[in-house]
Parts: structure tokens; C-alpha cells; sequence
């Protein structure tokens, strides 16, 4: 959550995040306010867009409503496909915790991906920290063509992204 | 070093290799942020990817990646601190 919080993200990006992870861990928004330290007509604001919270407030909610990263994975899916596009990734796929759906705010997000022939390997293996900058989670990166014995049992159990 | 230097993973080639990147990739992530911020930052997020695949021991990377890792950015990596060091 800590990338989350340095990231400028937009005041509708950010609550509609607030806003799942609420969903998510199923608060009402006075629970999750007071659990945050802040009132309810402030996450009001933030979730509606109006209000752009601040670093403190963005990471105390997320914090609070023990966002998980299956949810800024399928909120930024589309530009998470576009960023691997940019690192010479494709078909992006994740496994373990998040595939499972019962990855928690400690989890990681492990993602298996195709490499496009001709891309430089520096640009391929920097996906995972670009992908943690946009998700707010360390990503685990393992390529189709990586070697040894638990590769290929994880291509049988990953899920398209 | 080529593909065929690091067709067996269990080799100690391999492991050897393993162990240059994931040592290479502790320099890059040890140097102060004033130094760090002058090398370009897929050459710092790559070799950080590089380390962490290394370093998880479930999975090895292809040899070709590998060997482009060792023969072209390693060495471009050096290169890059000896004159961020330097300025």
C-alpha cells in the first residue's frame, strides 16, 4: 500500500479504489471512517471523487478496509495488460493467492506472462516493479519459458488476467 | 557466455551465474539514492526482476535471458555506476 499512497493517482481513481475495498471487506462507510481516523462525509467525498485525500488518509483507508490486491488487480487490469505490452510481455496470467481469491494485504501478486521474442531482457524483468508502482503490491514476475519443476504446474492453474 | 554455457541449471555455471546477478543486483540496490537516481531506471528495475527470480529458486530464467543479462547489461550496469560514482 506504501506505492500506493507515493502514487498521484486521480481523486476518481482513488475513491473508486476506496470504494471497492470497502466493498470488499464489507463496511459501511461510517465503519471504515472510523476506523480510518476520518469522518464519514470525508470518505464521502473521497469515494464520490470529489475530494482528493491526501497520502495519509489515501494509505489510513486502504490501511483500514484491508485492501487486498485482487482488487487494484481487476480495477487497473486494462493498464496492467498495456504496461506488459510496454515491457514486451503478453498473455498475461496470475496464479497463487490472487488466482484464488484469497490473497490478503500481505499477499503479492504473482503474474505469468509470454515474452515477445526481440525484447530486452532488462525491459522484460523491470515489469515487476513498474507493476508494483501501478497495483500498490509486489509483483512476482515468472515467464512461459522459465525453467524448472514448479513451471509448468503453474501454467496449468494460472488464470488469463 | 553463451545459451549452451547454461543449459543445465543445476550446473555450476549456472548457480555461479545466479549468484553474480542476485550480488549485482545487492550493489545496485545498496548504492546511495543520490548515486542510484543517476543510472537509468530499467537498468535498476531489471536487474532488481533479475535478482528476484534468481533469488525465489523455484524457477530459473531462460538461458537466453540470462546470458543477454550477463554478456550486454552486467557489464553496461558496471559501466553506468563507475560513472555515476565518478560524477
Amino acid at each position: 500500500m506504501s506505492a500506493l499512497a507515493r502514487k498521484t493517482i486521480s481523486a476518481t481513481r482513488a475513491g473508486e479504489l476506496v470504494r471497492r475495498a470497502r466493498e470488499d471487506i464489507g463496511y459501511t462507510q461510517s465503519e471504515l471512517a472510523a476506523r480510518a481516523g476520518t469522518s464519514q462525509a470525508a470518505l464521502s467525498a473521497v469515494e464520490s471523487g470529489s475530494r482528493i485525500p491526501s497520502d495519509g488518509l489515501l494509505t489510513r483507508l486502504l490501511h483500514a478496509a484491508l485492501l487486498r490486491p485482487s482488487i487494484p488487480l481487476a480495477l487497473y487490469a486494462e493498464e496492467l495488460r498495456s504496461l506488459a505490452a510496454q515491457h514486451g510481455l503478453a498473455g498475461l496470467r496470475v496464479f497463487g493467492s490472487v488466482a484464488r481469491g484469497d490473497d490478503g494485504p500481505d499477499s503479492d501478486v504473482d503474474v505469468l506472462a509470454r515474452r515477445i521474442p526481440g525484447t530486452s531482457a532488462l525491459d522484460v524483468l523491470s515489469f515487476s516493479a513498474a507493476a508494483a508502482d501501478l497495483l500498490g503490491f509486489p509483483v512476482e514476475l515468472l515467464l512461459d519459458d522459465s525453467r524448472g519443476t514448479a513451471v509448468e504446474p503453474i501454467k496449468n492453474v494460472a488464470v488469463p488476467l | 557466455m553463451t545459451e549452451s554455457d547454461l543449459a543445465d541449471g543445476d550446473s555450476p555455471t549456472a548457480l555461479q551465474v545466479e549468484a553474480a546477478i542476485i550480488r549485482a543486483a545487492a550493489i545496485v540496490d545498496k548504492l546511495p539514492a543520490g548515486v542510484r537516481t543517476k543510472l537509468p531506471v530499467s537498468m535498476v528495475q531489471g536487474l532488481m526482476g533479475a535478482r528476484n527470480v534468481a533469488a525465489h529458486g523455484y524457477a530459473q530464467l531462460h538461458p537466453a535471458l540470462t546470458a543477454e543479462i550477463m554478456n550486454t547489461h552486467l557489464p553496461a550496469a558496471l559501466d553506468a555506476i563507475d560513472r555515476a560514482l565518478r560524477e
